[in-house]
């Protein structure tokens, strides 16, 4: 059970409201984990979902994803509801959900992003060859292609998801924990992608162990802790935070 | 020659040959999946699932391909809708069904006699006895079973890579784990004819698990499992028929033998190449550029040659 608090960044636009969490509550069988969750996000924002471990951030992002059911409440994108809006999201999931022994190529990985797009059982075309290059180049893997994805680094592997988030041409995107053990290098160039997509007018929500570098912070926290913890307290505002404390 | 020759004259030899060509080859395709995602226990939970509706099959003297269809595809949804409770995992479901399912079937084999030779048959194979039914029959089943695994081979790779992204993007992991399940219950249900009950695992196994040691790409793991079968498979019917011995039997040690040759001498994951590439220092020799190199050390890092 934990309680969040939505803070867009003082002087961001205000664009139409994109992702409208309106009052969720996610349970695992009895034991309810996050209850009475409120959090309008407008477009253009990089969202960073910080909390410490066990305070369901990944929870929170997956039911955003439309991954876990929801006891209560609902996901709305752009007025619509998640499960009819798949095609506009896109999810990176955390490392150890990945199965990274299997035989598939960097190409493959990146390719899937565009099989919903095309339909799941129709061929890809020229065009979506095209936007799988585009996305590897702009990840700077594209000389490793035609590798097996078991051969890369971590931080190329994560590259190789965030290409295939790129050809998804979402307008939102989750990801668990991108930043984690991954070079300099890549996390620069997430960084620099978060900007794009931000200047786009996207959605980033990504859940994160690591103090957020700029943008807006949802902060989660389990009702046992003190809140906040120094890291966040310049981001929490009392005006922002919603109580929810009615069980 | 004769030896090669002379058999394909005889008519038994040559449907025999036709029913273990389709099987080893979707054996290798489905073989190849169920390798990869580590999941063997299914296959041989399945074949042995089947057993029942054979030996009913059997005492009924109806066809015993249709008897095992039938519980193979009951088998399969049993452990569908088992594993849909989430108290219930997997290997547990598959553990409890496929013992109940045998047991049944030693259960009826005891109530009513069968002639050994026929149990032997049943439950190691008997690719010399398939009928021209059976091998229509498998060649029915096995062109269902190749059509689907190339339509939904993307498919399942994204659903076995990446689980959680899968369902992300809207693809229903749920019906594609039912189908992989159905598709290798079908292949194991066509393969018991030609290797039995008991072996059918192998077929299912052992060639993929070759092929996995000496590629990397999926397609080509799933073709040279497919032909690493098929060469074990009329190997095997070669000896099985010259030596009046289990032909099942046969097939499944020439497979197990190209798995051992593959461990010991597969070019880039046999154990012998590694060996010898360590011992004579081959590595530095072939490949003379490395991917990387250490640049900077602190001063208080010691090296054995000063610059």
């Amino acid at each position: 059970m934990a309680t969040t608090s939505a803070l867009p960044t003082a002087g961001a636009a205000m664009h139409a409201r994109c992702v409208v969490i309106d009052d969720i509550t996610i349970a695992y069988g009895r034991r309810i984990v996050l209850a009475h969750v409120n959090a309008d996000i407008p477009q253009g924002q990089v969202v960073s979902l910080v909390g410490s471990n066990g305070t369901g951030k990944s929870t929170l992002l997956k039911a955003i994803a439309g991954l876990l059911p929801l006891a209560a409440g609902e996901i709305r994108l752009f007025d619509e509801p998640i499960a009819k809006m798949r095609q506009h999201v896109a999810y990176v999931p955390q490392r150890e959900d990945v199965d990274w022994s299997f035989p598939v190529s960097v190409r493959d990985v990146v390719l899937m992003g565009r099989y919903p797009r095309r339909g799941w059982l129709r061929p890809t075309n020229k065009d979506d060859d095209h936007a799988v290059v585009h996305a590897l180049e702009q990840m700077g893997i594209a000389s490793i292609a035609n590798r097996q994805i078991s051969e890369l680094s971590g931080g190329q592997q994560r590259r190789a998801f965030i290409a295939r988030a790129i050809v998804q041409e979402a307008q939102v995107i989750l990801l668990d924990e991108p930043m984690a053990g991954i070079d300099a290098e890549t996390h620069d160039r997430i960084l620099e992608l978060f900007d794009e997509w931000q200047a786009e007018g996207k959605v980033v929500l990504q859940a994160t162990h690591a103090h957020a570098h700029s943008g807006s912070v949802i902060a989660l926290r389990r009702h046992a802790d003190p809140i906040p913890s120094a890291d966040l307290e310049h981001h929490v505002h009392e005006a922002g935070e919603h109580h929810g404390h009615r069980h | 020659m004769d030896i090669v020759i002379d058999p394909l004259q005889d008519a038994v030899f040559i449907r025999a040959l036709f029913d273990v060509l389709i099987v080893a080859t979707i054996a290798g395709v489905v073989g190849t999946f169920i390798v990869v995602r580590g999941i063997g226990f299914l296959g041989d939970a399945l074949a042995h699932s089947i057993f029942p509706g054979i030996v009913i099959a059997f005492l009924l003297d109806a066809n015993l391909l249709v008897g095992a269809l039938v519980a193979g595809l009951v088998t399969a949804a049993l452990i569908a809708l088992l594993t849909a409770n989430d108290r219930v995992r997997d290997n547990t479901a598959i553990g409890v069904i496929f013992t109940a399912a045998f047991a049944l079937g030693v259960v009826i084999l005891t109530e009513r006699a069968i002639d050994g030779e026929e149990l032997e048959h049943i439950l190691f194979g008997d690719p010399l006895g398939a009928s021209w039914t059976d091998v229509a029959l498998t060649a029915a089943i096995g062109s269902a079973v190749l059509a689907s695994m190339l339509l939904l081979k993307r498919l399942l790779v994204m659903a076995s890579f990446d689980p959680a992204g899968a369902r992300a993007m809207g693809l229903s992991v749920v019906l594609l784990d039912v189908s992989l399940l159905v598709i290798t219950a079908l292949t194991v249900v066509v393969s018991f004819k030609a290797v039995g009950n008991i072996l059918v695992i192998a077929l299912l196994i052992t060639p993929a698990a070759t092929a996995r040691l000496l590629t990397d790409r999926l397609n080509m793991m799933m073709i040279l499992a497919s032909g690493l079968g098929i060469s074990a498979s009329v190997i095997g019917l070669y000896v099985g028929y010259e030596q009046k011995s289990s032909a099942g039997g046969a097939i499944v040690l020439v497979s197990t033998l190209m798995f051992f040759a593959a461990w010991l001498f597969a070019p880039r994951r046999g154990i012998v190449p590694e060996l010898l590439g360590r011992r004579s220092g081959a590595l530095l020799n072939s490949e003379p550029e490395a991917e990387a190199e250490l640049i900077l050390a602190s001063p208080e890092i010691q090296t054995p040659h000063p610059a």
